[in-house]
């Protein structure tokens, strides 16, 4: 070889390495040993590489992928617990499912990307990665479902507009009291996706909602200088007090993220507790990290936790981070010994306690979650019921009702204490195959089945519109006054006024008192009074701006109606209704109907002020409705349609009566909890057996009772030793003996007396007789 | 492991009490030990037992265990002492049958109902073996007839027969093996010891348990064997 080629073929590799280098954008952090954590002042780069410079008019959201990537590698994080429900095929023990929470149609449906027990897949269900993210964005790590690929993108999503979102990195790593998951939800809901991550951080402003935008925009659209109000794109103003002159940032991270970070997703809280009576959990008090347990390296697989982790994954060193593996040391995983006693751990002597238990038992039973008593606690989650974001609106929900602990006997044989919840949803059976219904789908056939409040609070709505009533329009019904609330819904308080003439009538709340629409007059008077003409007149006018209203606004009083026609009251006489009481009415083809039905004020005196939002009326009219869309539809195939609640499929009968039914898919489903760990001083079992073994003792004769959003008396009842595969007379019987147990071993604790002291008598004369003192007695 | 040892203790234990029942047969027909063979042994024991259990059922099955009873050296024994030993009897075969079942065939230790009343039939074993020690201790106890320490008993009594060393080795070994059980199970009812310890006193309940067994069947073999000379 000579020279120049040498030369060209030195200068081609080097070359093609540059090339490589600067493609891959990765530089090769090995951990030199330094328990010290770089400063983190870097360029941001936006979702096509380029350096984000402030000062410009229309910068890019800052994109963690080109922003954090170049020293992390991004593609190995991507495939980390957080990221992975959808590609990976280890998904270990069951956890907290994402549910989707429909209040109108009563749907509380828990759906995961793993295959957990009782849990549906959401493209099962139609679901797509758009949708999904739409429905859970609020509380999801970014990456993952939320991050498709450009050929997974499905015709409808709006991804081109709102971006997709990245890994978020700063959600865990943030150290700055700025970082905020409220404007994370808030910018989530807005469709801005693209720049929630700047957003949230505190980085920048965002204004704009992607999701008034059309689906045609493309981010190099730019804004649009003509819409100001309504469809304002998104648009990120950095705060240049962040920014040095080179355009870099300081990133106040946190190698291990802080409590507070993961708890934005994972806090589990008793309803009913007040905040300043919560305590943390042992481990946080000790001085711990959630992170000093559930810790990872960049591929951001993190530890779990649980019993058997590491066998599942075959990596020995997980096993040092499960409760036994820390505290006790034992063997866990091909005949290795833990290294037990990390960050402190104490050795658990657990005295007294039968070795029984620990063959049978999780650690979790005596140690996590609230002791077990009469009534379960009833929990709130961080991404079931939405919490953690604040604002004027309420965020949480109620539903789903998660009570714990429910002692289950889990995949290992071990009784584990569970979340629990009970899955709502409609349905269709097929051949005995369960498809779950879109509530979209089950209101479109419902129709106003479901709207009922809607229905009454938009009736309220428009007699708001009459200001000179001066008051509230309230309906009184049933002993209760129901008027509007800030979320467009109604609420209800108890009528303490005199007894109404009518058993429904449409009020005024003023000043704490209920007033007629209309004051009392003589409908049989020559004229009447201007100011009861004049508020008969605003009242039907403002009725009349009811959305898409059944027909006319009408008020009859005695055999009298007032109409109001061409913008003018009429008087006249109707014959065939008199109404002893002012009423309301639609007028239509000369047919009068109440302003609210008596379907619709039954519903409303059944389901509003309670946690329920549906009668068992509306689930058979709903069901009737649905099978009467799918004869309309003329598929071959013909469905059972069903609803779930309660631990109970409701169906129609061949007589078209609703009938309850248990069912598997109605079963609830349930994950273990691993916190939050109580103090020694608070185990279960700390004041003796019979804490757990006696008669109807909370641990073993609980009983969950199904709940769900419709009020009925058909719900499931299942003990709790059911769930643990226990044998009820046999832990009847056992819990019984320890009321003599005292006596009992009395019992032994003299017979060891009387043996034990012959026994020595026995050995002292054989003492006495080899060495001849017994002779020399003699 | 454990079970390990109780199958190969229980054969050797019954392998040879056999053999020496055999020998002894062999030196009441003043057979000349030295031509055993072992052919010869074990068609020997098939034809006995053949011939036992014909026995039983030539004759009502009713009767037969009344005559049988009726050998049982216990009935000759005051009210007391009679269930006491009875007690003690049954109480012990469940205890043993329940426990070494579970030990041999089971994966998982004694529970469920076999551990209720294995409990329950435990408090029985300690009150009668407590009885029939107190009863029985002058009788098994070492030394000359003068050295008995039951010599200044009120209730002093004929025993039905001398008992041999054998038996009172196999009696006081049965007592403290017993008396291990007991405590063991006392103990781990107690709010007292650790896991640890917990484990240690299992393994302590399981050998007593053993040690019981097999010097119960050597005592019931011996003073059989007494009986009948």
């Amino acid at each position: 070889m000579n020279y120049k080629k040498s030369v060209s073929l030195t200068i081609i590799c080097l070359g093609a390495l540059t090339i490589l280098v600067t493609l891959t954008g990765q530089i090769n952090h090995r951990w030199d040993g330094s328990r010290t954590i770089p400063v983190h002042q870097i360029p941001l780069k936006d979702e096509y590489d380029q350096d984000i410079i402030p000062t410009e008019s229309y910068p890019l959201p800052y994109s963690t992928r080109y922003t954090c990537g170049p020293c992390h590698d991004y593609n190995k994080i991507h495939n980390g617990l957080h990221f992975n429900a959808v590609t990976s095929d280890q998904h270990g023990r069951p956890g907290e499912p994402w549910v989707w929470i429909e209040p109108k149609t009563g749907t509380v449906l828990p759906l995961s990307y793993r295959n957990w027990k009782g849990t549906w897949n959401p493209s099962e269900i139609g679901l797509t990665p758009w949708d999904f993210t739409l429905l859970f964005g609020r509380h999801m790590t970014g990456g993952g479902v939320a991050e498709p690929k450009d050929e997974e993108m499905s015709p409808e999503s709006r991804w081109e507009v709102s971006g997709k979102i990245e890994i978020n990195c700063m959600g865990c790593h943030s150290a700055s009291r700025k970082q905020s998951h409220s404007e994370w939800a808030k910018q989530i809901l807005r469709q801005n996706f693209r720049w929630a991550a700047a957003a949230s951080s505190g980085l920048g402003e965002v204004w704009g909602m992607a999701s008034r935008l059309p689906g045609t925009w493309d981010i190099f659209d730019g804004p649009n200088p003509d819409d100001t109000e309504w469809a304002v794109v998104p648009s990120v103003r950095y705060r240049l007090n962040h920014f040095d002159s080179k355009f870099r940032v300081f990133f106040d991270i946190s190698n291990k993220p802080d409590d507070h970070r993961c708890l934005v997703c994972h806090s589990v809280s008793p309803v009913h507790l007040e905040r300043f009576m919560a305590d943390e959990d042992v481990h946080s008090t000790a001085g711990m990290k959630c992170i000093d347990c559930h810790r990872n390296d960049l591929s951001h697989d993190m530890i779990r936790g649980y019993e058997g982790e590491a066998i599942k994954s075959q990596k020995q060193q997980i096993a040092d981070f499960s409760c036994i593996g820390c505290h006790t040391g034992k063997v866990t995983f091909k005949g290795a010994k833990t290294n037990a006693g990390r960050m402190g751990a104490p050795y658990p002597k657990h005295i007294g306690f039968p070795a029984v238990h620990f063959e049978k038992l999780s650690c979790t039973v005596c140690h996590s979650g609230p002791l077990p008593q009469k009534e379960f606690t009833r929990v709130r989650t961080s991404r079931a019921n939405r919490l953690g974001i604040y604002g004027i609106a309420q965020w949480f929900t109620d539903f789903p009702n998660i009570i714990e602990p429910v002692f289950i006997k889990d995949q290992a044989g071990k009784i584990t204490p569970h979340r629990l919840m009970w899955p709502a949803y409609w349905g269709r059976l097929e051949k005995e195959k369960i498809f779950p219904l879109k509530p979209a789908d089950v209101q479109a056939a419902a129709k106003e089945i479901l709207d009922v409040e809607e229905h009454i609070a938009q009736i309220l709505t428009a007699l708001l519109m009459n200001l000179e009533i001066e008051g509230i329009p309230v309906l009184v019904t049933s002993g209760k006054v129901y008027e509007l609330n800030a979320d467009g819904g109604l609420d209800v308080s108890l009528y303490s006024g005199e007894k109404p003439k009518a058993e429904i009538i449409w009020a005024i709340k003023k000043n704490g008192k209920i007033i007629p629409l209309v004051p009392e007059f003589d409908p049989s008077a020559e004229e009447l009074d201007v100011e009861i003409e004049t508020r008969i007149q605003k009242t039907l006018e403002a009725l009349a701006t009811f959305p898409d209203p059944p027909g006319e606004p009408a008020l009859v009083y005695k055999n009298v109606m007032y109409q109001v026609v061409e913008g003018y009251l009429e008087v006249m006489e109707r014959p065939g209704i008199i109404a002893e009481a002012p009423q309301w009415f639609w007028i239509k083809d000369n047919k009068t109907q109440l302003l609210a039905s008596e379907f619709q004020i039954r519903t409303v005196v059944a389901t509003v002020g309670f946690e329920q939002s549906l009668t068992e009326e509306q689930v058979e009219l709903v069901l009737k409705s649905l099978a009467q869309a799918e004869n309309r539809q003329k598929t071959k195939e013909k469905g059972k349609f069903f609803y779930i609640s309660s631990g109970k499929m409701f169906s129609l009968d061949g007589t078209g009566q609703l009938t309850a039914a248990e069912h598997s898919a109605a079963e609830p489903i349930a994950w273990p909890l691993g916190h939050q760990v109580r103090p020694a001083q608070q185990s279960l079992g700390i004041n003796g057996c019979t804490e757990c073994h006696r008669d109807q003792s909370a641990f073993f004769f609980n009983k969950v009772e199904g709940v769900g959003p419709l009020k009925t008396q058909k719900v499931a009842l299942l003990s709790m030793f059911r769930f643990m595969g226990k044998d009820k007379p046999f832990q009847k019987l056992f819990g019984l003996s320890f009321t003599v147990r005292p006596v009992f071993k009395v019992v032994l604790f003299i017979s060891t007396l009387i043996i034990g002291s012959i026994l020595i008598l026995l050995i002292l004369l054989a003492l006495g007789r080899f060495s001849g003192i017994i002779e020399k007695r003699r | 492991m454990f079970g390990i040892i109780i199958l190969v203790s229980l054969f050797a234990m019954i392998f040879a009490l056999m053999f020496h029942h055999y020998r002894r047969v062999l030196t009441t027909a003043k057979i000349n030990s030295a031509d055993f063979k072992i052919t010869d042994y074990f068609s020997w024991y098939v034809n006995r037992i053949s011939k036992q259990i014909s026995v039983l059922f030539k004759n009502s099955f009713k009767k037969s265990c009344q005559k049988l009873l009726k050998k049982v050296i216990i009935f000759r024994y005051p009210e007391v002492e009679k269930w006491s030993i009875v007690g003690l009897s049954l109480s012990f075969l469940f205890l043993a049958t329940s426990g070494f079942i579970y030990a041999l065939f089971f994966t998982r230790s004694l529970h469920g109902y076999a551990l209720l009343f294995h409990v329950i039939l435990g408090g029985v074993f300690s009150v009668s073996l407590s009885i029939v020690v107190v009863l029985w201790a002058p009788v098994y106890s070492f030394g000359t007839e003068k050295e008995k320490f039951s010599n200044d008993s009120p209730d002093r009594r004929e025993t039905p027969r001398p008992v041999t060393v054998k038996q009172k080795i196999l009696f006081w070994l049965f007592v403290i093996s017993g008396f291990l059980l007991i405590l063991t199970a006392l103990t781990l009812m107690l709010p007292v010891f650790s896991l640890k310890d917990h484990l240690s006193m299992v393994d302590i309940h399981r050998y007593s348990a053993l040690v019981a067994l097999l010097s119960a069947i050597a005592f019931v073999y011996f003073t059989l064997a007494e009986n009948r000379k």
